[in-house]
């Protein structure tokens, strides 16, 4: 079995054109609100509803996040515009499949786990051989050296082909029975005594994602987790700006003295101007940046932008009153800058500097903060930020 | 898809090295390799190779052929250093450094240089009969003459009142290359940093000229027609009414923002139901350069600021005329990495305020290399054309085509590629990063 | 006791200009500095730089508080030479002029009289060398940088004949007509008007305002912490590309791969941001580097360290 790293030949350009038009097909939808095809249309007008799909999420301000625990809900907020993170998945909810899977597979083969921790010895199997090949070919060239005085090039035997083994032609020693089964194609029919697993899992919303879909799209509800009220939209408002200080309740009061640099209020300026673009917009602290930009999704290709945002006060007064430290608001080393965009660099996306400015209290004055109208006030400008290779760019 | 790209991969060594990889990956970790460069004198091409590497010394500070090994690639290296600036007496080009005015004078011209390098000017000097007339010579800014003269194609004099009768052939002290660096650098706002870019460029090939003429009689280009950074033909500057005739127009016809609730789907009107539409209604946070960010300080941008374009650079292949610069290839703010920040929006601004807009790549068609549009008029603005038509498609039967049939620019490369570009080059003790830092606008290029 | 090292100090950079110098930094005292000239027969590409060698100012500081170096302020150590130096120095390059002239002709009679065997041979020569570089070019397909082709640094054999000495009417004796050398010294040392002054400590550097490194908290952690590595027998180099401040290498980086990425944390209290330490993880794993985090305390001088790697999960 080669160590190539298996996962890049099974998503992507390897994709067969059926599974790209069922994958299609499931994220047809961009965002949860849809757009049925008109009964009737005559000059232009037409009187279908769109239809809303009406979430529901519960606030839980320890995580500083919303849950959805309906897994239909979690699964078109998913399917539609890819919103939250499944808390015990790497990002689609896809906890309850795998155990079912897990339960399947337990007995007839190999589960994934198994597959992955097979594939671990393999690879640490792989490099003891390497390092030992490696250590030998050193120790012929100094015998090499010392006995006759010649200086010979380590790991390349005298016909010209490589002694050290790379991951691409070694072979493990020991007969691997496995076949790599997609857990899919197993049939179901075994009847197990079992009772149904209950999911665990839920579909999490980060700050940023709820209010969008609350406010913006007004197609989630959000609920108190002590009382299951329904909170207002006044009160989300007030409450996610104070998510920042800890707490088990959620503070539903106006913020006091409320602020423009709020970093709820700064990072969502960002999250709604790429989200009203039509951009999938993900968390980036994988790859050190705030935001990355998915064109159609995660499940079609890489993101193709990492967003930095870079909150920028039009008065210095108010940031040095101010009770918060937003990152990237102080002046920015080159060394960091260096350091993401080679983080970034490395995995071909291009690192975009989101200056969103902040209103000075002097010129707005902060009584605006009761509402979104703050937006207005804000700005977004990009710099786009690449090297520049001078070899490179002679012609 | 990014699920895979989450745990960092180990790359793999590259042992041959192209010059431009070089570059890009950062110099790798060093190990070059010189004992495979040609020695002094012979005329073969250079193909710098990387020599491979151990990980670590054995203990003791190296095994016998470590040490080997390191002693030859350490007498190569040493031997390469060594090289002497010989230049043939009847190639050599000599000069006069005068300090007092921070350029060299050049007495001899000879060589390809000079036809990107040097400027004229005039300056009193004393005349057979005695009298002081003002008469053009030819001179070099302080980069200029020490490239010259370390590259070895300048033997330089350093201006020195004293009576130098009778000794023809000696016009000043002779100035060892350890003294051009000490005493040139530091002239005419010239550092060791700004230097180090200009060195590193025109060994390239590039011509570099300043952008901000340190005398008047320093050539620049002439001004770019239409004004700095505000060249809308006037197609561009009728779509952009148009548009924000629009925008306001469909803001009265939708009504404001209603900022408790902002998505507006119209009821009625069936082009209007669709996740474009939705979306669009949702653009309420002003974006874009156009507009100068707020700052509460009358100058947000400090006097010392680092931030101020230095170089013009021209590719190699331009046909150059000293006296008649064309407008740069590039322009290049310099700047040491350990002492400045990253530019600040305030400090972007200012810069972006005298560049030029360049018009998006076009997609490359087979077979032929990408063609850059020369005109931004024929790009119509996307998003003023597709309101027009969505507004009106209801009664027009065909939608009216767009004004030029150029294919359009595929929409990741525009972004990438900004609106107006400028090179920085961030130097820290010898290492130089150049960065490009683009006009971003997202805005222009919605995905839906 | 060996006499230590001149440092060339100018616009508050520190240079080394002398070749054995640089071999005793290197080999004894495990200095690398960075090359950052243009190697006058390699002057079309930027791999390969020649002198000067720059110093990062922590290296500068390391040797001079170890007495292995001393600062000398460049500019006011060359003087201005009298009318009579240069005359003498004059005097010595027209004799060097006159010798290759002559050793010029010499060869060009031996030429002429066996034209034809020595017109062969260096045909051939010419011959096999022209078809070696198209045989590689072809073969590699790679770029690659062309050699120098002017000047050329030695003299035509074609005209020896041309060589004439002449002597101009008051008495002086003008440079001979013919082609020789004309060469450029690249350092001062042997320059009869070039005096060096040391400053033989930082302070007194400082004092004649040639040198302030370090004066800052940042500054300090930087030299604290280079020290600190020296010590323990690494070398360093440049770690910004990296996403950090030093590569350490465990040998000569000429045959070693570095180990580690090194950054520098100014203070035990200063922030650290969960990105920095992801950027960090990224980074190293890629090259088989780890990251090592380097707290500086000012109080104590005492560094202390902290290792990064990615380990990854599941």
């Amino acid at each position: 079995m080669s160590l190539i790293n298996q996962t890049s030949h099974s998503k992507g350009s390897f994709k067969s054109s059926s599974r790209r038009a069922e994958t299609a097909r499931v994220y047809a939808h961009p965002i949860p609100i849809i757009f049925p095809e008109p009964t009737y249309k005559f000059l232009g007008l037409s009187l279908t509803r769109p239809l809303n799909p009406h979430c529901t999420a519960v606030f839980d301000p320890l995580t500083r996040s919303a849950w959805i625990s309906n897994s239909g809900d979690a699964t078109l907020l998913w399917q539609r515009g890819f919103f939250g993170k499944g808390d015990l998945s790497r990002s689609e909810p896809s906890w309850l499949a795998r155990q079912i899977n897990a339960r399947q597979m337990k007995g007839k083969g190999f589960t994934s786990e198994e597959i992955t921790a097979k594939r671990r010895a393999e690879r640490k199997q792989f490099k003891l051989d390497r390092a030992k090949a490696m250590a030998a070919a050193a120790a012929e060239a100094e015998t090499a050296f010392n006995e006759q005085g010649r200086v010979i090039a380590p790991g390349i035997a005298p016909d010209g082909t490589r002694i050290i083994p790379s991951a691409a032609t070694w072979k493990p020693t020991s007969a691997s029975v496995l076949s790599e089964q997609s857990p899919l194609d197993v049939a179901p029919g075994e009847e197990e005594d079992i009772e149904p697993i209950k999911d665990l899992e839920h579909l999490q919303l980060s700050l940023q994602e709820a209010f969008f879909l609350v406010w913006a799209l007004d197609c989630l509800t959000i609920l108190h987790p002590e009382t299951n009220m329904s909170f207002t939209l006044a009160e989300i408002w007030n409450t996610f700006q104070n998510a920042h200080i800890p707490s088990s309740v959620p503070q539903l009061n106006a913020p006091s003295p409320p602020r423009f640099d709020n970093p709820f209020l700064v990072s969502y300026i960002a999250y709604h101007h790429y989200r009203s673009l039509g951009w999938v917009v993900k968390s980036g602290i994988k790859f050190c940046v705030d935001y990355l930009l998915y064109k159609r999704g995660p499940v079609f290709q890489h993101a193709e932008f990492a967003i930095v945002v870079i909150p920028v006060y039009e008065d210095p007064e108010d940031q040095a009153n101010s009770p918060f430290t937003l990152q990237n608001a102080e002046p920015f080393t080159w060394s960091w800058l260096s350091t993401i965009n080679r983080v970034n660099s490395q995995v071909q996306k291009t690192l975009i500097l989101s200056y969103i400015t902040i209103p000075a209290e002097s010129r707005v004055s902060p009584t605006i903060l009761s509402s979104p109208a703050c937006f207005a006030h804000y700005s977004v400008r990009e710099v786009v930020l690449r090297r520049f290779i001078p070899a490179r760019m002679r012609d | 898809m990014d699920d895979a790209l989450e745990r960092p991969r180990h790359q793999p060594a590259t042992t041959t090295l192209d010059p431009a990889e070089e570059e890009s990956s950062g110099g790798e970790d060093g190990g070059l390799d010189w004992t495979k460069l040609p020695k002094i004198g012979t005329a073969r091409p250079v193909i710098p190779k990387r020599g491979e590497k151990d990980f670590e010394p054995a203990p003791g500070g190296g095994s016998g052929l470590q040490v080997h090994v390191l002693d030859r690639a350490r007498a190569a290296m040493f031997d390469a250093l060594k090289a002497d600036r010989a230049i043939s007496s009847k190639s050599a080009s000599y000069g006069i450094w005068c300090p007092h005015i921070s350029r060299v004078h050049v007495t001899v011209a000879r060589g390809i240089h000079f036809s990107v390098m040097g400027h004229s000017a005039a300056r009193p000097t004393l005349i057979d009969d005695g009298s002081m007339k003002l008469q053009k010579r030819l001179e070099l800014l302080p980069e200029e003459a020490l490239y010259l003269i370390e590259r070895g194609a300048l033997f330089c004099w350093k201006d020195i009142q004293a009576d130098l009768t009778g000794l023809d052939d000696v016009e000043g002290a002779p100035m060892s290359v350890q003294q051009a660096f000490a005493e040139i650098i530091g002239k005419e706002d010239l550092t060791l940093e700004k230097y180090q870019v200009f060195a590193y460029l025109r060994r390239l090939g590039y011509v570099v000229t300043r952008t901000d003429p340190p005398s008047p009689s320093y050539p620049v280009p002439s001004p770019r027609i239409g004004g700095d950074g505000a060249s809308l033909s006037f197609y561009r500057r009728l779509s952009s009414i148009f548009s924000l005739f629009t925008t306001s127009f469909l803001r009265f016809w939708r009504g404001s923002v209603h900022w408790w609730r902002p998505l507006r789907i119209s009821r009625w009107i069936h082009h209007d139901k669709s996740h474009s539409n939705v979306l669009k209604s949702l653009r309420v946070i002003p974006t874009g350069h156009s507009v100068a960010p707020h700052s509460s300080r009358a100058t947000p941008v400090a006097p010392s600021s680092p931030y101020k374009i230095f170089y013009n650079m021209y590719k190699p292949s331009t046909n150059f005329r000293k006296t008649t610069p064309p407008q740069p290839d590039f322009q290049i703010v310099v700047i040491n990495a350990r002492t400045a920040f990253v530019p600040s929006l305030y400090e972007l601004t200012e810069l972006f305020n005298v560049l030029p807009e360049t018009p998006p790549p076009l997609p490359r068609k087979r077979g032929t290399p990408p063609v850059v549009q020369s005109s931004p008029a024929a790009v119509a603005s996307p998003v003023s054309t597709s309101t027009f038509r969505h507004i009106f498609s209801w009664l027009l039967p065909s939608t009216p085509q767009p004004i030029s049939s150029q294919p359009r620019p595929h929409p990741f490369a525009a972004l990438k590629a900004g609106k107006k570009n400028i090179v920085i080059a961030a130097v820290d003790s010898g290492n130089i990063s150049f960065f490009r830092f683009s006009q971003g606008a997202f805005e222009e290029w919605p995905t839906l | 006791m060996t006499q230590p090292i001149l440092l060339r100090v100018s616009n508050f950079k520190a240079y080394v200009w002398d070749v054995d110098d640089i071999n005793i930094l290197r080999s004894h005292h495990h200095i690398c500095g960075i090359l950052t000239g243009t190697l006058p027969h390699l002057s079309s590409q930027n791999i390969f730089l020649g002198l000067p060698l720059q110093l990062m100012p922590e290296e500068a500081v390391l040797l001079v508080e170890n007495g292995i170096a001393v600062l000398v302020d460049d500019p006011s150590a060359h003087h201005t030479p009298s009318p009579s130096v240069l005359k003498s120095w004059k005097e010595a390059r027209l004799n060097d002029v006159r010798q290759q002239i002559a050793l010029t002709e010499e060869k060009g009679s031996i030429e002429a009289s066996n034209p034809d065997r020595a017109m062969s041979e260096n045909a051939k020569r010419k011959r096999k060398e022209r078809e070696e570089r198209r045989a590689r070019a072809k073969s590699d397909g790679v770029p690659c940088i062309p050699a120098e082709h002017s000047p050329s640094p030695r003299p035509t054999p074609e005209n020896p004949s041309q060589t004439t000495v002449g002597e101009t009417p008051d008495n002086t004796i003008a440079m001979p007509s013919g082609s020789y050398t004309v060469n450029i010294p690249a350092s001062s040392s042997k320059l009869e008007w070039y005096a060096p002054r040391s400053h033989i400590s930082l302070t007194i550097a400082r004092e004649a305002g040639i040198w302030l490194y370090p004066s800052t908290l940042q500054e300090r952690a930087r030299c604290g912490v280079f020290r600190d590595l020296w010590e323990k027998g690494y070398y360093m180099g440049g770690g910004i590309k990296f996403g950090g401040e030093y590569l350490v290498y465990p040998g000569d980086p000429l045959r070693y791969h570095s180990h580690f990425v090194a950054s520098v944390i100014e203070a035990p209290d200063a922030a650290l941001r969960p990105m920095e330490i992801v950027a960090h993880g990224r980074l190293g794993t890629g090259t088989k580097k780890a990251h090592l985090l380097c707290e500086w305390n000012d109080e104590t001088q005492v560094v202390s360290y902290l290792s990064v790697e990615w380990a990854g999960f599941g």
